[in-house]
């Protein structure tokens, strides 16, 4: 567009503009100026600063204000000589200046500049437009993400009014996960981990922690089952580098006991109400997700309670807290507190206060984490026991019978079958391994010896070994009516429980005729059947073959205290 | 053309060449718009409106410079300085100059 009052003047622009190629629309002051831009919207504005009706100054000032976000070179047309005249003109938005007498040479090696100038600002803008719609969206998907996190890692038991806790977030993800949950025996859990890395990557790694951790508290797991568990999925599925140090605590209010597992995270504290003194729990552990369960070792350090207690742990975001000047909060501050003899409810507060004071406005450069239990009266004890409903999927006393004819006997392996139903008691998922030999003995027992009619003596050599197994092959083959039937019966009794585990065969019985019946079942599996019935009397409490032989039944207890 | 020439030859082939056919359109306009900004300065001048005398004598400075009429074009140039310095001493002068060579200017431009 080109507006200038002298029509000379414009005809000669407009005349060298077209030369080069240029579409033209002409005004002849300021106001036309201004409607045939919001009409015709032209890429390049040429502008008369001395005009009737609104001066070159002002009509710029509009059509910049018009332009928006679009970049719109405005070029004044004068041989004002003077810098404050300029001035003025670059002040209202002029992008250049072009002097009478106009060259063609100058006018086109301009219009070249802004042409290239306008892509570059279209190009940026576009940018612009695809980082905030990008932005978008990824604010969009950690949204929902961090509504399916908040489900898993829920705050479970961190209402309770014995747990006070601090924790800040770097991004909508926080590195660090807080979980609590009651046991269906009325146990306090508490985990506080801290995942390597910050945001996304790093809370990740909390819903496999979160999931198990609250599964199995709430099916009534131990201690160590739920961090051999939950170190075991954490080694499968995190990246390597990344690990959880976590501090994992077993609080039994009725017996006064706490149980301490701390891996990688700065010294526990345990505050004496008694004596304002403390206790440091130090880390005796490498991380969650870093060993294989074959080297993880969950042994907990236990401690005795009294009310008015405090068990205190952080992440070591406290420690590494840094001020304006970069320098760290540390651990002799924090010592200055623990040492300072305050009320054992007032540490909490102490540090906090500190640490955020010490950490003033500048931005925080890790989570921070700190949680306070108290040990409470007793009267508030009943309080954090397990409503009825508290208790899923927690199996007490059951009875289970199953039984394979020759069809499944031939295909099918009950093993994997049994044991899952069985860990689904606590005391006996720790010993899931054990129970494993002894019901993959049983069964060997009641098809090979039982249903097949095979000796165990054949196998007295390696020939003999080969033997065994094409007759036990060949058996399995023809088999055509048998059966094995496996009766489980498990009671809850005073702190723990018993498994009584029955295998009864379709075959003819083992009667031994040869010597006369043993003393006792263990002398007799001893004796007469071989290593494995051995093994299994070693195991249990007791084990009995009842008449006439074919029906073997096991003993097994377990208790909470291990 | 004397050696007393008021435009400069080179600018008006220059403008001959660009504008083809519509260069007489263009003395044509020049003409009357300097006709127009002429009538203006007169009133201007004699009434002291220092703001119309440095507007006008801006504009014609501008177009004459834009056909090569440079000597018009400086003496535009100094009365828009003494506009915009609202100084009237030597306008009515300076004015008549003005007003001598567009006339100059315009005998010129009619022959072309």
């Amino acid at each position: 567009m080109v507006a200038e009052d002298s029509a000379a003047d414009r005809l000669i622009l407009q005349s060298m503009l077209q030369r080069s190629g240029h579409e033209v629309v002409l005004a002849e002051d300021g106001e036309s100026a201004i409607t045939a831009f919001s009409e015709c919207h032209p890429d390049l504005v040429f502008l008369d600063v001395i005009m009737p009706n609104v001066n070159g100054i002002e009509a710029a000032r509009r059509i910049k204000s018009l332009a928006g976000d679009e970049l719109v070179p405005v070029i004044f047309l004068t041989s004002l000589a003077d810098a404050e005249s300029l001035a003025t003109c670059l002040d209202a938005g002029g992008d250049d200046f072009l002097s009478k007498p106009y060259n063609q040479i100058v006018l086109d090696s301009k219009i070249k500049a802004f042409s290239r100038m306008r892509e570059m600002h279209k190009t940026v803008a576009h940018q612009k437009d695809q980082i905030a719609l990008h932005n978008k969206h990824l604010i969009q998907e950690q949204n929902v993400a961090k509504q399916v996190f908040d489900k898993i890692a829920h705050a479970g038991a961190l209402k309770l009014d014995i747990i006070r806790f601090y924790m800040s977030a770097l991004a909508v993800f926080n590195g660090d996960v807080l979980l609590a949950e009651v046991s269906p025996r009325g146990s306090l859990f508490v985990v506080l981990g801290d995942f390597t890395g910050h945001g996304l990557p790093a809370a990740i790694g909390s819903m496999p922690l979160a999931s198990t951790f609250y599964g199995m508290v709430g099916k009534g797991f131990s201690l160590a089952d739920i961090l051999r568990e939950i170190n075991q999925k954490l080694y499968q599925t995190l990246p390597v580098g990344l690990f959880c140090c976590a501090t994992c605590v077993d609080i039994n209010f009725k017996k006064n006991r706490i149980s301490v597992w701390n891996g990688g995270l700065p010294d526990n504290i345990l505050y004496r109400h008694k004596t304002r003194t403390y206790e440091r729990i130090r880390s005796t552990h490498l991380p969650l997700g870093v060993l294989s369960n074959r080297d993880f070792k969950a042994d907990a350090h236990i401690l005795h309670l009294e009310k008015g207690d405090h068990f205190l742990m952080w992440s070591d975001g406290i420690q590494e807290a840094r001020n304006r000047a970069g320098v760290m909060y540390g651990e002799d501050n924090i010592n200055a507190v623990l040492d300072s003899g305050l009320e054992p409810g007032a540490i909490y507060g102490q540090i906090l206060k500190n640490v955020q004071e010490h950490i003033g406005s500048t931005e925080k450069d890790d989570d921070i984490s700190l949680v306070d239990i108290t040990v409470p009266d007793e009267d508030k004890i009943h309080d954090l026991a397990p409503k009825s409903g508290m208790r899923n999927g927690y199996l007490e006393d059951w009875e289970l019978t199953l039984t394979l004819v020759a069809s499944s006997l031939k295909t099918f392996n009950p093993l994997s079958l049994l044991i899952h139903v069985i860990s689904e008691v606590p005391g006996l998922r720790q010993n899931s391994s054990v129970l494993y030999t002894v019901l993959s003995e049983l069964f060997n027992n009641a098809l090979e010896h039982g249903v097949l009619g095979l000796e165990s003596n054949i196998k007295s050599s390696p020939a003999g070994f080969a033997e065994y197994y094409r007759l036990r092959k060949e058996g399995l083959e023809a088999l055509t009516d048998a059966s094995v039937r496996f009766e489980f019966r498990h009671e809850t009794r005073e702190n723990g429980g018993m498994l009584t585990v029955t295998v009864v065969d379709s075959g003819k019985g083992f009667v031994p005729k040869e010597t006369p019946a043993p003393a006792t079942p263990e002398k007799a599996a001893a004796q007469y059947y071989g290593r494995g019935l051995t093994l299994v009397a070693s195991i249990c409490e007791s084990l009995q073959i009842l008449p006439p032989g074919n029906r073997v039944q096991v003993q097994f207890p377990w208790s909470y205290e291990e | 053309m004397g050696t007393n020439a008021k435009i400069d030859a080179a600018m008006m082939a220059q403008l001959r060449d660009l504008l083809g056919e519509r260069f007489g359109e263009l003395v044509q306009r020049y003409i009357e718009d300097g006709d127009r900004r002429i009538a203006l300065l007169r009133t201007a001048v004699a009434a002291q409106d220092f703001v119309v005398v440095h507007a006008e004598a801006h504009g014609l400075k501008g177009s004459s410079r834009n056909i090569g009429a440079n000597t018009l074009g400086d003496l535009c140039g100094a009365l828009e300085q003494l506009g915009k310095e609202l100084n009237s001493a030597g306008m009515p002068t300076l004015f008549a100059a003005v007003e001598q060579e567009f006339a100059a200017v315009c005998a010129e431009l009619k022959a072309y």
